[in-house]
């Protein structure tokens, strides 16, 4: 009897010997471990939004590099789009012309080496008569990795109630469907134009940025191709290092791949998805939830910084904290108040 | 990896921001009706920093600078009021919009606002401007 006790005694000795842990030891060890990730996975998230970041910035480096192309073939930036003053008519053939036809994203395909998506455009037709395919076919070098990164974004045939700045809305609008852009052209500021408005910009030939909205050429009721205020390098008086051309936009939350904020960007209807205009009254938007935030702003969703195109070539990243006063410098081409330092 | 940490925990503390101190107001034409739409925005030349706000329909706004309500910088500023009503004729204004604010008060070289906000606490803020052709 006294040896078969010392017997389990000695076989319980040895199981804790191979167990090696006890319960208390193995949670000290997890908790530990725990804590490491839980101190290194922020450290992880910043790298990958840097690489976002910097895939962004990749992208609009093409973007400049081909507006650039585009300058160097045709003798002047692309057109935001093609607009007549006030109103759209009807073509000699029954279309509505005037607003509708394709924005200046299409015009600099062929400088993408997107030469074969070019070729099924008619650059002078209204969007929502050209072929449901080539309407949808998302341009990879349009999409910023931090919005819609890994996805095919676009915007299905909607009918939306848009909400203007100005609290209007109401009436529904049937926006045929495209794919979504995510950077968009600099309009300028809203240095007041023609009739001394701060909208005046919205017009044709009268944006004061580098790629503006410009009248058509004109047949009697018909489009032509070509179009009439054809802003040039030589018409950025401030310098092209000085003057912003293509940026991000404002996107607020929840309103990502939708109309009115991220709506098709091929379409020159709605002007807020394909340019954007910056400048006192509309400061760049802090991020998603800033209230200050127009569907006319600036913004993006990198921390603290909006990614923008300069018309010289290079890629910038602009603080959110900028001036309006800076901002808008930057945005007209020739104010006369050439900004170096932002 | 190290690196990174540190790297991490400097971004975001918000480095180099000049004090902001609440600001909130009212803009109303000569008459006294409320402006409907349309944003408020302060220039501050000492700071060359700008605070933003919309205008709602009562006339109300609030300010921010860093973020969307975090007031101005306190000091003398100059002050503009800006609308943008747009009718492209493709979306129906379905509201009334009051009057039209003068577009003199959208620019900094020609408007002849000007407020100062104060160093501690809150201020508010009282606009008077006047209409686009008053008859």
């Amino acid at each position: 009897m006294h040896t078969s006790q010392r017997v389990v005694h000695d076989h319980r000795n040895s199981a804790v010997v191979r167990a090696g842990f006890t319960l208390i030891e193995l949670l000290v060890v997890i908790a530990i471990i725990g804590v490491l990730v839980s101190i290194l996975l922020p450290a992880v998230q910043h790298a990958r939004a840097a690489a976002r970041r910097s895939q962004c910035q990749n992208n609009l480096k093409q973007i400049g590099l081909a507006i650039h192309q585009f300058h160097d073939a045709n003798g002047a930036f692309p057109p935001a789009r093609i607009v007549l003053d006030g109103v759209r008519i009807l073509s000699s053939d029954g279309t509505t012309i005037g607003m509708d036809e394709p924005s200046w994203l299409i015009h600099i395909l062929p400088h993408l080496e997107q030469s074969a998506l070019f070729s099924s455009w008619d650059l002078y037709k209204p969007f929502g008569l050209q072929s449901l395919k080539i309407r949808q076919t998302v341009v990879q070098a349009f999409l910023c990795p931090e919005r819609h990164g890994g996805t095919s974004p676009v915007a299905e045939d909607s009918s939306v109630v848009i909400t203007l700045p100005c609290g209007c809305g109401g009436g529904v609008q049937n926006i045929p469907g495209g794919a979504v852009v995510d950077y968009v052209a600099n309009h300028g500021d809203l240095t007041p134009g023609a009739v001394g408005q701060p909208t005046d910009f919205y017009w044709g030939g009268r944006g004061t940025g580098v790629i503006i909205s410009s009248h058509p050429k004109m047949k009697g009721f018909d489009i032509v191709p070509g179009w009439e205020e054809r802003i040039a390098i030589r018409d950025i008086k401030d310098g092209t290092s000085n003057t912003v051309m293509v940026g991000e936009p404002f996107i607020p939350d929840g309103q990502m791949t939708k109309s009115p904020y991220n709506g098709p960007g091929y379409f020159g209807r709605h002007f807020q998805n394909f340019s954007r205009v910056g400048g006192p009254g509309v400061p760049l938007a802090h991020n998603s939830k800033d209230q200050r935030g127009i569907m006319y702003s600036f913004g993006s969703d990198h921390n603290g910084v909006v990614q923008f195109a300069i018309a010289d070539g290079s890629v910038r990243g602009i603080s959110t904290s900028i001036s309006s006063n800076v901002l808008g410098n930057l945005c007209n081409r020739s104010d006369g108040i050439p900004i170096s330092d932002f | 990896m190290m690196t990174l940490f540190c790297v991490s925990l400097l971004v975001g503390c918000g480095e180099g921001r000049v004090p902001t101190y609440p600001v909130s107001g009212k803009v109303v034409f000569d008459n006294g009706s409320p402006v409907r739409s349309g944003t408020v925005e302060l220039s501050s030349d000492d700071n060359k920093l700008t605070a933003t706000g919309k205008i709602s329909e009562d006339g109300s706004f609030v300010l921010g600078t860093y973020e969307s309500a975090d007031g101005a910088c306190a000091g003398d500023h100059r002050v503009i009021v800006m609308q943008m009503i747009i009718n492209d004729g493709t979306i129906n204004h379905t509201k009334d919009h009051g009057l039209p604010v003068d577009p003199m008060y959208a620019s900094y070289n020609s408007s002849p606002l000007t407020a100062s906000t104060n160093a501690e606490g809150s201020s508010t803020l009282k606009l008077t401007v006047t209409a686009r052709n008053p008859r």
